[in-house]
């Protein structure tokens, strides 16, 4: 019991660290999140810790929503109940600023629709995706008469299933029932995936302007892909964008191209009470080191300067000079895809440097977001 | 030219612009480098099917290339051209066979091919008659079948 009430004190810690971060109190977010780390230094990932234990939180409220089949009205109580309190542990744990309006409370309904529901919550995680059902006789490896079909191995298999869907969205009921190996690949998080993204490329929903889900959304989706791809929301406007100590920014957007992107980042700052915000996050800190009045200042003059600068491509970057002498922005997009037209900007990839604090990490949000990393690079002249 | 073996030892020469629509013999030819006279050996795929696949990529040799990613790709890609169809138009067995060899090779436009000609076999049936085409063996009780279904009633709204 002794090991447990460490992790707990290292969660809380972790959270309150959180919390000083998103309030701008860096120094005093950089001692807990030290301490919790100190804590439980044999498992040095203190957020994998948070997110198996939300996880398993959520199979036990799973568990017992399966045990008891009530009727509808209850189920969906539960469900809400269940969804809403797993939302707030990982918006604590989330540390990311966002902007916009955020609906605290604003539950999971799925336009009363409670078998949809339903069956979003028998989705199985991500882990389960590969693990086939031994005890099904058409596994594959399983078929003792050889037919042309069970040649194929299982990730084909599933392919072909996921195409089903998408040419034809009304046979799920006729695909699921067919065998238990087929209605395995229906429950899986990673099909409900493949259909998001099928149908927000096909839909050319990519590379619109200025689009964006705020975090609680992007969040509330995160658990359920089948919730997401029921309810197709139209990405909003609102931002979603991180702030670090030395200036850089951290920006989400759908764009794929540098210049799209910039246009992106311009429609935030338009927004008047955003860069207020920004300011105000920067600014809480009181009694700032010479170097953090600095980097400080040069946060505020980015923002400001993004709006005016003038970009052009050089080294296959996009450099803006800014208001603030001998300082550069740099525009990279740092998504570990590849980029389609190379003249674009360079892809790098997001780490221990670039984030300031531990147990930062890129949203998983992996259909429709591409990351900027806004750095400032120094010229000496 | 390049030239490549089948699993019964059928050797074919193709034209190398042929070769690059499979991103596995590509890579291998990258990695070998201009060795002309070895063939490469394609354990995996035996000679008839091999024929129907290069006759596939000999029909799309002059297609404008895919973006590299799939969330880049504008248009959806849904429908299956005439031709392809035509192509597609074997019997089960040579069906999953060219799914498994373009599989193997890497080849997407093929396997997503295959995938959707299946997909529109699956199209429109019951499930008995999913069962029956696919020789698919039932492993639900009658009571679970009807779960099964109650459970997945919400999508005919969709």
């Amino acid at each position: 019991m002794i090991i447990e009430d460490k992790v707990e004190r290292a969660i809380s810690l972790y959270r309150e660290a959180s919390v000083c971060e998103r309030e701008g109190r860096l120094g005093d977010a950089l001692a807990k999140f030290r301490q919790a780390t100190r804590i439980v230094h044999k498992e040095p990932d203190i957020d994998r810790i948070i997110r198996n234990r939300t996880h398993y939180e959520q199979r036990q409220q799973r568990h017992h929503r399966l045990v008891e089949t009530e009727g509808e009205k209850i189920v969906e109580k539960k469900n809400k109940s269940a969804v809403s309190s797993d939302g707030e542990e990982d918006l604590q744990a989330q540390n990311y600023y966002t902007f916009g309006t955020v609906e605290q409370d604003t539950p999971l309904l799925l336009n009363g629709n409670s078998l949809a529901n339903g069956m979003a919550a028998l989705l199985l995680p991500d882990e389960e995706y590969n693990r086939v059902p031994t005890d099904s006789r058409f596994n594959p490896k399983n078929q003792a008469i050889p037919t042309p079909i069970s040649k194929l191995p299982s990730e084909i298999i599933t392919h072909l299933i996921r195409w089903s869907l998408v040419l034809d969205f009304s046979s799920l009921p006729e695909i699921a029932s067919t065998c238990k190996y087929f209605h395995h690949q229906t429950l899986t998080q990673a099909l409900w995936r493949w259909l998001c993204r099928k149908h927000y490329t096909a839909n050319n929903i990519l590379n619109t302007s200025v689009v964006m889900l705020n975090a609680q959304l992007a969040q509330k989706y995160r658990k359920c892909w089948l919730t997401l791809w029921i309810e197709k929301p139209r990405p909003s406007l609102e931002g979603y964008l991180r702030l670090f100590a030395d200036g850089s920014m951290l920006l989400w957007t759908t764009s794929v191209e540098p210049s799209k992107a910039l246009k992106d980042l311009n429609g935030i700052m338009e927004i008047p009470n955003h860069t207020y915000s920004l300011e105000l996050a920067l600014g809480r800190k009181k009694n700032l080191s010479k170097k953090e009045a600095r980097e400080k200042a040069a946060s505020v003059a980015a923002l400001k300067g993004l709006l005016f600068g003038s970009w052009r491509l050089e080294d296959d970057v996009l450099v803006m000079n800014s208001t603030v002498d001998g300082v550069y922005w740099i525009l990279t997009p740092i998504s570990p895809v590849q980029a389609q037209n190379p003249k674009d900007a360079e892809w790098c990839e997001v780490n221990d440097e670039n984030m300031i604090l531990p147990g930062n990490k890129v949203p998983e949000w992996d259909i429709i977001a591409t990351g900027w990393l806004i750095k400032a690079k120094i010229f000496t002249k | 030219m390049v030239k490549i073996t089948s699993s019964d030892n059928q050797e074919f020469t193709i034209a190398k612009e042929i070769a690059n629509q499979s991103v596995l013999i590509k890579n291998m030819l990258e990695d070998v480098g201009e060795a002309d006279d070895q063939p490469i050996p394609l354990p995996n795929v035996s000679g008839a099917i091999l024929q129907k696949v290069i006759e596939y990529a000999t029909m799309h040799k002059d297609d404008p290339p895919a973006a590299p990613e799939e969330e880049t790709r504008p248009k959806s890609s849904e429908d299956i051209e005439e031709r392809d169809k035509e192509f597609m138009n074997v019997d089960q067995g040579t069906l999953f066979e060219i799914i498994l060899a373009a599989n193997y090779l890497d080849m997407k436009n093929l396997l997503d091919l295959g995938c959707k000609t299946v997909a529109n076999m699956i199209k429109g049936k019951s499930v008995e008659e999913i069962r029956k085409t696919f020789n698919i063996v039932n492993d639900f009780t009658p009571e679970e079948e009807e779960q099964i279904r109650k459970e997945n009633e919400w999508c005919e709204d969709r």
